[in-house]
């Protein structure tokens, strides 16, 4: 669970975060814990994975493929 | 009459009626009651709560009452088997691997678990008081629930506590987590082509639900470990939607019965673990409900998951397990405990007789190798009370020196619920904390023991004046 990777709803804006497994599937959604809302990571206005400091998780995939 | 959680409730609330609160005002389902858990948990104050006016998350008032933190306390779980504090892992040891008992099959209309019975679209989970736990939870989740499977193979059942978010009315996304005796049936079915019939089943005997912690081959029967340790044959009766071959507990509270259709993944998560943290959000599959079936007052049981509600039980059976590795290789060991601590996962302390050069350094291997989970071993001689953590770290403190005492084993497996591991990996490792063999040691400050004997504290201060000294803890 070390690697935990925070993100924002851009729906509600709730704080939380995915793991690894999740990260690595390409195009695989996350769902908002709080709205529920259903969405793409890059949709995330932020981003704690590898990459920029407020970069995308594409940045992650990328690297991962 | 078979054991079940109301001839437990029934005895236990009779002998401690000081330990069982039965919450009479409205409480909802989402935190409050994990709130007013934490609150005892922090005063080290752990009764069983039966919430009979719970608020669900869809915001009507429950039919079914809540009961959590039944499995909280040690000494309680180790009276529901007859056990004590510091002996109940050595008797569920004997009871759950050396004593199994098969299961004994009863009709339908023997099964308390059938008095209420809910098909299809009948079906409302989110009419139950299911809780939604930690602030980062998407939704309410089963955490009671035993989710059982069938090895297709073999026809053998096989029972784990394995989280699953109330998703919708009828849809239940959970983490058949992947070493788990469950996902090797799952992804036998999987890889054939056949949907997997799966049920939960929660509200049993304390002893019924640590048994099913047990640590069993693949593939062995937990029904029959339950029966071990309940000290009878558990009552199962047939399912109502998959299948007469698919066996269910029949004193159990609730039933909810489901199929995997696809193994398609859907977000599930985050969501409150044992390791006391939160995990994160991971891909899981769902199931569609199919039944539910139920006692017509029946509890919905929960365990506070990260708790000790959910951690102590769950040591029982590592400590067992590890009692009966290390004994094989180490006949010096005496006892084993699991604390609270290292949240019943990640700690072990190990106590030897007179141990002699090496075998403490063996022991830690040794131990280390028996659950993925533990993480850390520690040594200690006889004079060290392993289950008082402040003798404990005393010990580590006076009785090993880290350069030479130490012992580290890095890039091993380990539990993906310590944040601290990378994924699944990590380093595991252990501390020889008892004094060397063969060589002369300090003693301990103490004073002549028949002086020690023979002084009371009640020969010199009242009962009123002790009662009004406070505890302090440093």
């Amino acid at each position: 669970m070390a690697k935990v990777y925070y993100l924002n709803c851009p729906k509600c804006e709730f704080r939380y975060y995915v793991g690894e497994p999740l990260v690595a599937i390409p195009n695989f959604p996350t769902q908002c814990p709080k709205c529920h809302h259903v969405f793409q990571l890059e949709e995330s206005p932020t981003w704690t994975g590898p990459g920029t400091s407020g970069g995308l998780a594409t940045d992650l995939r990328r690297k991962q493929s | 009459m078979a054991k079940d959680l109301r001839s437990f409730l029934s005895d236990y609330e009779a002998s401690h009626p000081e330990l069982v609160l039965r919450l009479k005002k409205e409480i909802r389902s989402n935190q409050e009651i994990t709130a007013l858990v934490m609150k005892l948990e922090k005063e080290e104050r752990y009764p069983v709560v039966i919430a009979e006016n719970v608020v669900t998350c869809a915001g009507n008032k429950s039919p079914f009452p809540l009961i959590t933190n039944l499995l909280a306390s040690r000494t309680r779980c180790a009276q529901a088997f007859g056990s004590t504090f510091r002996t109940v892992h050595l008797d569920f040891h004997k009871r759950s691997r050396q004593n199994p008992i098969p299961p004994q099959v009863v009709s339908r209309t023997e099964a308390p678990v059938k008095q209420v019975v809910k098909v299809g679209n009948d079906v409302d989970l989110t009419q139950t008081p299911a809780l939604y736990h930690h602030y980062m939870d998407p939704g309410p989740y089963f955490t009671a629930g035993f989710l059982t499977t069938y090895d297709p193979d073999t026809g053998i059942d096989n029972c784990a506590l394995q989280r699953g978010w109330i998703y919708d009315k009828r849809i239940v996304r959970f983490y058949p987590y992947n070493v788990s005796h469950n996902w090797l049936n799952i992804r036998k079915n999987r890889d054939s082509g056949q949907p997997t019939r799966l049920a939960y089943w929660l509200g049993h005997h304390p002893a019924t639900c640590i048994a099913g912690q047990s640590r069993l081959g693949y593939p062995m029967s937990h029904f029959a470990s339950m029966g071990g340790v309940l000290g009878e044959a558990l009552r199962v009766v047939p399912s109502e939607t998959l299948g007469d071959d698919f066996l269910v507990p029949a004193d159990a509270e609730v039933v909810v019965e489901g199929i995997v259709r696809s193994y398609n993944l859907y977000p599930e998560g985050p969501f409150g673990e044992y390791g006391g943290y939160i995990g994160p959000q991971v891909p899981n599959p769902q199931f569609e409900v199919t039944a539910i079936t139920h006692r017509k007052d029946a509890y919905w049981h929960d365990i506070l998951v990260g708790h000790p509600d959910n951690q102590v039980m769950g040591g029982f059976a590592m400590e067992a397990a590890v009692y009966e590795t290390v004994k094989q290789r180490i006949p010096s060991l005496v006892n084993v405990y699991i604390p609270l601590s290292g949240t019943c996962r990640f700690h072990v302390y190990l106590q030897l007789d007179n141990p002699w050069r090496g075998d403490a350094r063996e022991a830690i291997m040794s131990a280390l190798t028996v659950d993925f989970r533990l993480k850390h071993a520690f040594v200690f001689d006889m004079d060290i009370d392993i289950f008082d953590e402040r003798e404990v770290l005393f010990a580590i403190a006076t009785r090993s020196q880290w350069d030479k005492d130490v012992m580290i084993f890095p890039n091993v497996k380990n539990s993906i619920i310590d944040p601290s591991a990378t994924w699944d990996t990590g380093a595991k490792g252990g501390i020889d904390c008892t004094k060397a063999p063969g060589e002369d040691f300090s003693e301990l400050n103490t004073v002549d023991m028949e002086i020690l004997q023979s002084v009371n504290v009640s020969d010199y201060v009242s009962p009123e004046q002790y009662a009004k000294i406070p505890i302090e803890r440093m």
